[in-house]
């Protein structure tokens, strides 16, 4: 055990063990990340089946055809890896006290390397979009250079959000069950399934309570270079640094209470 | 210099599941009726070099302090500091993934020790020789090992680095014999390389090869901390005392039977352990001569009687066992009134312990029970050779 861990060191065991969360995520089974992108599509296939061919949902702003399919992606490939991301976050702490009272360890890693390997099938499904949206000639290659920026707020909010109710778990058990539930909610109090422009003007500027909403902007502007308002922009900006700041730091005063409970 | 410093720790873990209580915790606000106190009130000092036991029963709270000095729990209150780098084998091949090939769950191991990155190839490599399995078995899943090649790769990943300090946790029976061997060699040239070394074992022999001092924990708390002989032996004689429930007996006394068998035609009046002088004794040496004397009383038109005898140890455990209807021609007794029946040992082959008497009246079968007293007259021997056991057995060495 080194006397403090230093940054290098922690960045190590982060890569070690986000490939072992890969690893063990993906390719258990022998069709390994096909199981992986498995769920996805059929999500995709669903909702697209409701929304689309059954209530008929438009993007109004896109003149693309299959406008809505193109929409769904943008918007439910990065909530996919964000979400799973933050439920398997949240879990991190509780599933691995016994480990975390054997082998010194940076504490951190766990929750966190839980949301990277999440992004897995998103970036693998972010580059099929691309090359879809590419055929369509339906792609303004500048509006992808946000891209790299996006993924970073995403991170930064799937980390606050992770560590925060990773280090809640530890005080509050039934909170690991609750999480899933909560990202329900979340999911239909986001524009992903139905576009933002069709939400009643008077409720539009909630969206801004709720910073998930606010990142979609943002990929669907990225994708299919829909409005992107700057106060969307700012307030992901603020949610981003408020978010993993808050989240970094409850967790650093709640991690040292693991193992305090029988 | 001193390596570990433990001042009045003391741990409580929260017992209360309900959230209210545990939002209190949150905010330090704790009923005391919810803790529950693994460690109290311990303080010790480790120092540079040595070999530092600790033995306990089971819940003594051994684990507790090992994961303290290690830095995986924080005390509740007082302070441990601990000097220097620190390798914890709490618990062998905590940390790896069954999904993971060798390679790679040695290299998370060297990671988590803080090898630094320009050392982890070589560190990967002495990992690889020490665990002596071949590199295509470190190419396969972890899960595909028998558990031998898995404790011997888990050893071998835990022990590679460079500590100043090594604590373990029971994780010396590991592997076949060989490997046992090898593991063993790591500890004794840790020892030797003037690190310290903080042992925890239920195997109080290991204990006594390996460690120089020794704590010994009950209930949390420090019962006694010292050399290994000494506490070792106290630990030991407690261990078997708490086995046998022992009857209020004052050594160096006859027992007097306060409660006789009610109803029975032959009782038990006293028992003693005499010197061949007739004096009443509680100690001896091995090979001293010396006698049960038992004194029985028979009801009037009482039948004949056996009486039998056993040497005990204080853990119950029987060590030799007599009776007067054992010999193929043996007669019942007769008994008007009192009679004494006396059991000579002539040379008392016992070696070093703590030993007792249990006595018995029996019918002329030997089969029904008139009266008895069990575990009484308590007395020590003490060995004068370095045999160790309980008895001494005739021998001689052909060399």
């Amino acid at each position: 055990m080194p006397d403090r861990w230093l940054p290098v060191q922690t960045l190590r065991v982060l890569r070690l063990w986000t490939r072992r969360e890969i690893a063990s995520r993906y390719a258990g089974s022998g069709a390994g990340l096909l199981w992986a992108l498995l769920h996805p599509l059929l999500n995709i296939a669903l909702f697209y089946f409701v929304f689309a061919v059954v209530l008929k949902v438009r993007v109004p702003e896109l003149a693309l055809e299959n406008g809505y399919f193109f929409y769904l992606l943008a918007g439910l490939l990065p909530w996919l890896g964000l979400s799973e991301g933050v439920v398997r976050a949240a879990q991190s702490l509780v599933a691995n006290e016994q480990l975390l009272q054997k082998v010194v360890f940076p504490v951190a890693v766990l929750p966190l390397s839980a949301i990277l390997a999440s992004l897995v099938p998103q970036l693998l499904g972010m580059v099929v979009l691309t090359v879809l949206l590419a055929f369509q000639a339906a792609l303004d290659w500048v509006h992808l250079l946000w891209l790299p920026l996006l993924l970073l707020g995403q991170l930064a909010l799937s980390a606050g959000l992770g560590l925060l109710l990773a280090a809640l778990s530890v005080v509050f058990r039934d909170l690991v069950q609750l999480v899933p539930v909560l990202m329900q909610f979340l999911f239909y109090a986001t524009p992903i399934l139905y576009p933002r422009s069709l939400v009643p003007e008077a409720y539009q500027h909630w969206f801004l309570a709720n910073p998930v909403a606010l990142l979609m902007d943002g990929y669907h502007a990225a994708f299919l270079g829909l409005p992107w308002p700057s106060a969307s922009r700012v307030g992901l900006l603020l949610w981003s640094l408020g978010l993993a700041g808050f989240g970094l730091w409850s967790f650093r005063r709640l991690r040292l209470l693991l193992g305090d409970w029988l | 210099m001193t390596r570990i410093v433990l001042e009045s720790v003391s741990k409580g873990y929260l017992t209360g599941s309900r959230p209210g209580d545990r939002l209190r915790a949150l905010f330090g606000r704790v009923r005391p009726e919810s803790v529950w106190w693994a460690l109290r009130d311990v303080s010790l000092t480790v120092g540079e070099g040595e070999t530092f036991g600790i033995i306990g029963e089971n819940g003594a709270g051994k684990s507790t302090l090992l994961k303290l000095i290690a830095g995986t729990l924080r005390p509740s209150s007082g302070s441990v500091r601990v000097d220097g780098r620190v390798a914890a084998l709490l618990e062998l091949g905590a940390g790896f993934h069954p999904e993971q090939s060798g390679w790679d769950n040695i290299r998370l191991m060297a990671a988590l020790a803080g090898v630094p990155g320009a050392q982890m190839a070589r560190y990967v490599a002495e990992v690889a020789a020490f665990s002596e399995l071949p590199p295509e078995v470190l190419d396969r899943p972890v899960k595909t090992y028998s558990s031998g090649m898995f404790m011997r790769l888990a050893f071998s990943a835990a022990t590679n680095v460079d500590p100043d300090i090594l604590i373990i946790d029971e994780a010396l029976s590991v592997g076949d014999m060989h490997f046992q061997k090898k593991s063993l060699d790591r500890i004794l040239s840790f020892r030797d390389q003037g690190r310290t070394v903080l042992f925890c074992s239920h195997n109080l022999y290991q204990v006594r090869s390996l460690c120089n001092r020794v704590a010994w924990l009950a209930q949390g708390r420090l019962r006694q901390l010292g050399d290994t002989e000494e506490v070792v032996t106290a630990f030991e004689t407690y261990e078997r005392e708490k086995n046998a429930d022992l009857r209020e007996a004052v050594p160096g006394l006859p027992f007097r039977n306060a409660r006789p068998a009610q109803g029975a035609p032959v009782r038990l009046v006293q028992v003693a352990l005499e010197d061949h002088d007739g004096r009443v004794v509680s100690h001896l040496v091995t090979f001293q001569p010396c006698r049960v004397v038992v004194e029985v009383e028979a009801s009037p038109g009482a039948p004949p009687c056996h009486v039998g005898v056993a040497i005990v140890r204080n853990d119950r455990e029987n060590i030799f066992g007599t009776a007067t209807h054992f010999p193929p021609d043996a007669e019942p007794l007769a008994v008007r009134g009192r009679r004494r029946v006396v059991l000579d040992f002539p040379s008392l082959a016992l070696l070093s312990g703590e030993y007792l008497l249990s006595v018995y009246v029996l019918d002329d079968s030997g089969l029904q029970v008139f009266d008895m007293a069990e575990l009484i007259c308590p007395f020590t021997v003490t060995g004068a050779g370095r045999e160790c056991g309980m008895v001494y057995l005739e021998h001689r060495w052909c060399l």
